[in-house]
């Protein structure tokens, strides 16, 4: 469901990206470009195949920063619809993808503001369960899959309990592959800044996560 | 390199974005320091773990969902466009219908009065020609046995009209004229109840109200006669006819009839 005031609070966001400097993408071609300009030109179905090319990594990010399907495909919506509407505005100065991504992030962030201290700690480990339950792929073996899903809860529980900060940097770098730059693009704060937001964030869930990570009898 | 300084260069020694002289000063360092050894073991196994949260989720197809939104208008620029789209979708789920019920209930509640009262003087500009400060009635003059009228809806709106518009009462007429309509009071009087008629239909109706009923008819005479030869009768008739109420209706008959 969209909320009224998101396109306001997104605003800013959008206006800033043209501030951006442009970058040479190291030889590399944006693979969405011919999409792009074709979707701008007013064909629909260009925007479609971009939501379709899109949607699984945005849907993936926003389960993770949210911890609820529901939520996820709200502001996956959200997304894409703010993509709709101002994405005239994107020019190519850094990947399509990574400004996907960044208004993914910012569709997250506003979600999580509306949704304010609404949810309770329960509804919120019931749904890391239902976030872990998502992983299993078809065929696997049923006892691998499950130890795999008891993890996988685990791990979504513990990122999920980080700051919100710390949060998104790790799962853009460790979870979803951005680079450093693309992170530093798609949060707005300097390639030092999420170095260090990594480095805290991988330091605190190393912490939470020590009897998984540690070697068997440290004793730690 | 201090341990300090290697402790937090493990990170991105793991990340491999160190130069190799650094990268060995770490290597040099974890080799003698079991405690660097085993942070960098642990969070080696973290990233692997987090590495292992990669892919493995299959979100639902919201390619259909999100055209389907922005064909309604919702991804247009403007608030309207959002807010118009934003209650269609409300009107579409299940309180659709009592929502809307209840706002075309308050709708009409609101403004029908208002229609009806437009109806009553459509068009015309106020005029106070026809008052003076010694002909005026206030609404506590006026007698309140006068203000009850054979209709409900006749009654109600000769109120309304008595208490907005006072000034536009005079306080006394002749309401029949002698001999001959030709005499200038009787003429000032048929002046001043055709141009009340064509600005408020309902005062018209309260002025009418107060004649005395034996010679109300007599009066009428004149006065449709009066507006016959002015050419206004038609229009006096129209706006008789457009406020719905029965006795008006009759009225409106001798108007028409009037040659």
């Amino acid at each position: 469901m969209s909320h009224p005031r998101m396109a306001a609070m997104t605003q800013p966001l959008f206006d800033r990206t043209r501030s951006i400097p442009a970058r040479e993408l190291a030889g590399t071609s944006d693979p969405d470009r011919e999409l792009v300009e074709t979707w701008r030109k007013g064909e629909l179905e260009a925007f479609a195949a971009l939501v379709r090319r899109h949607q699984r990594r945005v849907f993936g990010l926003l389960l993770r920063m949210l911890g609820n399907r529901e939520d996820a495909e709200d502001a996956a919506q959200d997304t894409f619809l703010n993509l709709h509407r101002h994405g005239h505005r994107f020019r190519f100065e850094s990947r399509f993808s990574t400004f996907v991504y960044r208004v993914a992030v910012n569709a997250a962030l506003n979600r999580r503001r509306s949704l304010g201290r609404r949810r309770t700690q329960t509804e919120a480990f019931g749904e890391v369960h239902a976030v872990g339950q998502l992983g299993p792929k078809p065929g696997a073996d049923p006892e691998a899959s499950l130890i795999g899903d008891r993890l996988r809860a685990r791990l979504t529980s513990e990122v999920l309990a980080l700051p919100e900060a710390l949060r998104a940097p790790v799962i853009l770098f460790d979870i979803e592959g951005l680079s450093y730059s693309e992170i530093s693009e798609v949060l707005e704060v300097a390639e030092g800044t999420v170095k260090s937001r990594i480095h805290r964030a991988r330091q605190a869930l190393r912490t939470r996560l020590r009897d998984l990570v540690a070697p068997a009898g440290s004793g730690s | 390199m201090t341990h300090r300084h290697v402790e937090r260069r493990l990170n991105d020694y793991l990340g491999g974005s160190l130069s190799q002289r650094e990268a060995s000063h770490v290597e040099d360092h974890v080799a003698v320091c079991a405690e660097c050894r085993r942070t960098l073991g642990e969070l080696r196994r973290t990233v692997e773990l987090l590495h292992g949260l990669r892919g493995g989720l299959e979100g639902p197809d919201l390619a259909d969902a999100v055209l389907a939104r922005i064909r309604s208008g919702e991804a247009g620029d403007s608030l309207h466009g959002r807010w118009w789209a934003g209650a269609s979708r409300l009107l579409a789920g299940p309180l659709g219908a009592p929502l809307a019920t209840a706002a075309v209930g308050l709708l009409l509640f609101a403004v029908l009065p208002r229609i009806e009262i437009e109806v009553s003087v459509p068009g015309r500009e106020r005029s106070a020609a026809f008052v003076s400060d010694s002909t005026v009635w206030t609404p506590a003059q006026v007698p309140v046995a006068r203000r009850a009228t054979s209709s409900p809806l006749l009654a109600r709106r000769v109120n309304e009209a008595l208490s907005r518009e006072p000034s536009r009462l005079p306080r006394s007429m002749p309401f029949a004229c002698p001999e001959s309509s030709s005499v200038e009071p009787c003429r000032d009087q048929h002046v001043f109840m055709t141009r009340l008629a064509m600005d408020n239909i309902w005062a018209f109706l309260a002025q009418i109200e107060q004649v005395p009923e034996p010679r109300r008819d007599d009066w009428l005479s004149d006065l449709s006669r009066f507006a016959a030869e002015s050419g206004d009768a038609a229009d006096v008739a129209a706006r008789l006819r457009a406020t719905g109420d029965p006795q008006a209706q009759r009225l409106a008959i001798r108007f028409e009839q009037v040659r």
